[in-house]
């Protein structure tokens, strides 16, 4: 999966976001995404990261610049995997349910999941190793746990080979299409012990090498993710950096940002 | 059951009338109460019937059809006070109050203004099951029948918004027209409801049962399921407890749910 020629998927052009008028929280950011990349969005509090991600979701309307997806079925092949405090803590809502809702936007307005849906969840976590906490209470779960069943959901909603592109597509994967869908997370190693964190990480790496995926990370934390990484967008409202891994970890910026992740860690 | 039945059927044909469209209202406020006790929307229940109060009070002074003048009204309020609730800088609790203390304030100026207070206006207040007529019935199960078929179709969709927004907005689900759907839904049963519940108490059918289902269930479908059934019963008991003690209906309605959510939650500790 990994040899797969490289396309570009998403070009951001010059791209601008304000809340209410004030100054621009983002400020004319030009970046692409390749198919199998692992693009690490990394930089302090308040640098945008996480407004920039939303922008390229739409969730927040963005001031200026583009967003396009070079393949018309990666916008449909896009699973989010939002902060964990953006979820309500008492929900009623078992991990089957949880899991399920990532259908949502592929099913017609008055559809209802069918048997294949269900096995298609199914699969998926027990891919991730969920399959047990199936029937558990979603807010009973440990953050970890929480994490990957929000990972789930994600992947419920990237992968679908009805959206497939490539018309001479015969996978038959009916769990991961061959062709990548991308995987959009905000910070999710927030409350997360470094156990929980290594594991989510190492996930990530095991389906953008094995399932062809394309991971957006947005983290505050470099250290312990950096060796996944592909690619690094080093933000502070404007984009500082963006470039390989490799080239990253050659700059003075990303010796500070380390330096001082250490510092707060301590 | 069969004496349960036979008490049901002895009962005048206004009441079974009443009966009717409480249990219909019963089931609809049940099923959208666990959607907005979720999304934090509870005082926009609250908000809209003071509005429909308001509206109704209006309506009687104006001469026109009470029921007809207030849906749409109503309707219009609850886009608003959803539209405030989420963009207000005052805070959409405060700007909620203030939308309903002054729709409240309308409707007993205008009542004032017309002679005083009479028992249309006592009924729109603590509710009746004496007060509905056969129009009523005629325009309102129609209706609340499209309010419950609108939610189980939309049950997956209304699931997704309410447990994550942000997730189901990225995945192409329009959000903003199922919280405008929401709020429509919950207009109409709340301007129904408040015939036989009162301004004052309909809130209290709308909410809860479905905080008394979330102390003991753990899943969304078991919580709906599980609060159309207490919405009904209690209900149902309100109502005989209201015949029996000619208490008003609307009260007794409120104070059966009130105890179940004390058993039920008196359950989820011993648990």
């Amino acid at each position: 999966m990994e040899n797969n020629a490289q396309k570009t998927i998403l070009t951001v052009s010059d791209i601008s976001i304000g809340y209410h008028g004030a100054d621009d929280a983002v400020k004319n950011v030009s970046f692409e995404v390749n198919n199998g990349d692992f693009l690490l969005i990394v930089g302090e509090n308040g640098s945008g990261k996480s407004t920039l991600l939303k922008g390229i979701l739409g969730l927040v309307r963005k001031s200026g610049g583009k967003i396009v997806y070079n393949d018309e079925s990666i916008a449909k092949k896009t699973g989010y995997l939002p902060q964990q405090n953006d979820i309500p803590k008492d929900f009623p809502a078992t991990v089957k349910e949880v899991v399920m809702s990532g259908f949502v936007g592929k099913k017609g307005v008055f559809s209802f999941y069918t048997k294949r849906d269900r096995k298609k969840a199914s699969d998926i976590l027990s891919y991730l190793g969920l399959e047990k906490l199936s029937g558990k209470h979603f807010s009973a779960l440990s953050g970890g746990e929480r994490q990957r069943v929000l990972l789930a959901r994600a992947l419920v909603s990237a992968t679908d080979c009805d959206v497939c592109t490539d018309k001479h597509c015969h996978c038959h994967d009916e769990t991961f299409c061959h062709t990548s869908g991308l995987i959009v997370l905000d910070e999710p190693s927030n409350g997360l012990d470094p156990i929980a964190n290594r594991n989510l990480y190492k996930t990530l790496d095991d389906l953008r090498r094995d399932k062809g995926m394309t991971i957006i990370m947005v983290s505050h934390l470099v250290d312990s993710v950096m060796e996944y990484a592909t690619k690094v967008l080093h933000m502070g409202r404007e984009m500082r950096f963006f470039g390989t891994r490799e080239e990253y970890i050659k700059t003075e910026l990303c010796g500070k940002f380390s330096g001082k992740e250490s510092e707060s860690d301590e | 059951m069969s004496e349960f039945i036979s008490i049901i059927t002895n009962l005048p044909l206004v009441v079974q009338r009443g009966m009717l469209l409480g249990l219909l209202v019963s089931f609809a406020a049940a099923l959208l109460g666990v959607t907005l006790v979720l999304k934090r929307f509870s005082m926009i229940g609250d908000g809209l019937s003071h509005v429909a109060f308001g509206a109704m009070s209006v309506a009687l002074v104006m001469g026109f059809a009470p029921l007809t003048f207030a849906i749409p009204v109503v309707i219009v309020a609850a886009f608003l006070l959803l539209r405030i609730s989420r963009r207000s800088r005052m805070g959409g609790d405060s700007a909620i109050a203030l939308v309903s203390s002054t729709a409240l304030a309308l409707g007993i100026a205008s009542v004032s203004l017309a002679g005083g207070v009479n028992t249309n206006v006592n009924d729109y207040m603590f509710g009746s099951i004496v007060a509905i007529s056969r129009e009523d019935i005629f325009l309102c199960v129609p209706v609340l029948l499209i309010v419950v078929v609108v939610f189980i179709l939309l049950y997956n969709r209304i699931f997704a918004v309410t447990f994550d927004e942000g997730f189901a907005k990225v995945s192409g689900v329009r959000t903003e027209i199922y919280n405008m759907i929401i709020a429509l839904l919950t207009a109409v049963t709340v301007v129904i409801g408040m015939r036989i519940m009162g301004t004052l108490l309909i809130s209290g059918l709308v909410i809860f049962p479905a905080l008394s289902s979330m102390r003991v269930f753990r899943s969304y479908k078991a919580v709906i399921v599980s609060s159309v059934v207490i919405s009904c019963a209690c209900f149902v008991a309100g109502t005989l407890i209201s015949i029996v003690l000619e208490t008003p209906v609307g009260a007794s309605i409120v104070l059966a749910n009130a105890a179940v959510f004390v058993v039920f939650t008196l359950v989820s500790k011993v648990r």
